[in-house]
């Protein structure tokens, strides 16, 4: 690992500080007994100060934050090109990969005699996983008057989902994660159990890193965009907005558009009065102090950056990528 | 494997204290997400008497470093709501909706509090490195007749990815609320009556 961490005496501080008044917290409500249980069972685990970030070597510099051109103004839904898009592994593709990472496995398991062990066993994914999806996008005021905040339609359950399954017992977790040589019945269990089998299986031995995976560069862009100054005082007046909406209980849109009223809600089932209110009013401020333009503005230049500074591992990176994919269809075929 | 049946004891005793209060609050904390994205929030598998505790990041702090914790529901704070950004390798990067930050370990943690020489989970900016990486692994459980998940580092603690498990530590409370560690994979395959492990496990948005 090449990442150092910095100086940080002032957030040792506060942990120790914190740590020091756990005892007037959470574990005080706890009965005796409770708590003496949970004492045995995390007996070696002491407290989380990070004592020694000041052993490691200097952090990453801080990004600078990026002189912007014009901010764009985003009055539709059209999708805002990124500099990124077009270098983007498909999730089609990567839904191939996770598929093939619990079949490999589950073929493993059962080599080891685990023949009840199946590719859902322990699974890698879940159905709702290969959205696109950006931190913001534009809120139509029409459509959230009508409808409310945008939903997807419930997810139909599969039928696996709907039956008992095959609980691992800790044997087979054990083999499954690499946590014992081998089985009780003497079979050898690969370094790293079945897990880093299925992924040497798929990414070779090198492991699961690209020279610069542009999925990475995209969620470090989304992630760089969040912490922009340009972007956070942009939601700071889009929650002035809304407070003078009278709305002063949402502190950022992820909040408002989460609401746990409607968070589960699906387009199949109708949108409340009060949803449909929230979300013109979130829209309306999100227009008015144009929170999508600014932020995809902001996270347009950085993915510039990063994709200048990254061009050439990014393809070498596409072609290791399209060699997974062969080797994940491989593998579901075989399985 | 004396330690073991105590865990094990320990765990179904816990479960029993706690089931009932779990059970019922099933109805109480919506299904899985039906909007557009993968923004979640992230509660723990059990209930310890203050109801689900969430993944957030301590006192909502913006800073490298900052502690990340399990903290009574709070769905109005962006601090509790973490994009799930799935990567080309199938893992995972978890990044805070309040600081924009990303949720990381790091190795040679030789101090005080050191469990085999990784860090308690926290926050740091976005680095792309693989110590950032967390891969999704989702057990059902009969018991509850839903799926749990565990967040695995994908380099884990000093390269033993099994000693990577995302987790609540009971021994060591916040305020309020538990510091998360990174669990060795032992110590969170004991499953008890109801088939997961509480502390090495998360609901999706408390489900």
């Amino acid at each position: 690992m090449t990442l150092r961490r910095g100086s940080a005496a002032a957030v040792a501080t506060a942990a120790v500080a914190t740590a020091a008044v756990a005892a007037v917290g959470f574990f005080t409500q706890l009965s005796q007994e409770q708590r003496s249980a949970f004492a045995r069972t995390d007996s070696t685990v002491g407290p989380p100060v990070p004592s020694d970030v000041r052993s490691t070597v200097g952090p990453p510099g801080e990004v600078r934050e990026p002189v912007l051109g014009e901010i764009v103004k985003v009055t539709n839904s059209t999708h805002v090109p990124m500099p990124l898009d077009s270098h983007l592994t498909s999730m089609s593709d990567i839904k191939i990969i996770d598929q093939a990472q619990d079949v490999a496995a589950a073929t493993c398991m059962r080599s080891l005699g685990f023949a009840q062990w199946t590719a859902s066993t322990i699974r890698t994914w879940r159905p709702e996983d290969y959205r696109e999806f950006d931190n913001f996008e534009y809120l139509d005021p029409e459509i959230a008057a009508e409808s409310g905040y945008p939903r997807l339609p419930s997810a139909k359950t599969a039928p696996t989902d709907a039956q008992s399954k095959h609980e691992p017992t800790p044997e087979e977790k054990a083999a499954f994660y690499g946590g014992t040589a081998q089985t009780m019945t003497g079979r050898a269990v690969p370094a790293g159990g079945c897990v880093r089998q299925a992924d040497q299986s798929i990414y070779g031995k090198a492991g699961g890193a690209l020279p610069a995976d542009p999925r990475s560069l995209a969620v470090g862009s989304r992630s760089r965009a969040l912490g922009d100054s340009r972007v956070r005082a942009a939601i700071t007046a889009w929650r002035t907005c809304m407070h003078d909406a009278g709305m002063t209980s949402y502190q950022h849109p992820v909040t408002s558009k989460n609401d746990s009223r409607w968070q589960s809600r699906d387009a199949g089932t109708p949108a409340s009065a009060e949803e449909k209110r929230v979300a013109v009013a979130d829209a309306n401020c999100q227009s008015k102090v144009n929170l999508v333009g600014v932020y995809k503005t902001v996270r347009k230049a950085y993915e510039q950056q990063l994709l200048d500074d990254n061009r050439a591992k990014i393809d070498e990176s596409k072609r290791i990528f399209g060699d997974w994919v062969n080797n994940a269809k491989a593998i579901i075929k075989a399985g | 494997m004396q330690l073991k049946g105590s865990m094990r004891r320990t765990v179904s005793r816990l479960g029993a204290t706690v089931l009932a209060v779990a059970t019922a609050a099933l109805t109480v904390f919506p299904g899985n997400a039906a909007h557009a994205d993968s923004v979640n929030r992230w509660g723990t598998a059990g209930n310890y008497g203050l109801g689900y505790l969430f993944l957030e990041v301590q006192a909502s702090s913006t800073a490298n470093l900052a502690n990340v914790i399990a903290y009574p529901s709070n769905s109005g704070s962006a601090n509790q709501w973490w994009s799930d950004h799935h990567i080309s390798n199938g893992y995972y990067y978890l990044v805070n909706n309040n600081s924009g930050k990303v949720l990381d370990r790091w190795d040679s943690h030789t101090g005080p509090g050191s469990d085999g020489g990784c860090s308690t989970p926290m926050q740091y900016q976005w680095v792309n490195e693989t110590q950032q990486y967390w891969r999704f692994d989702d057990e059902y459980s009969n018991y509850y007749g839903q799926w749990f998940n565990m967040w695995v580092n994908l380099p884990g603690c000093s390269g033993n990815a099994y000693q990577a498990t995302l987790g609540v530590n009971f021994s060591t409370a916040s305020v309020n609320g538990l510091y998360t560690t990174q669990f060795h994979m032992d110590r969170c395959v004991y499953g008890d009556s109801s088939g997961i492990y509480h502390r090495c496990y998360w609901r999706r948005n408390g489900a």
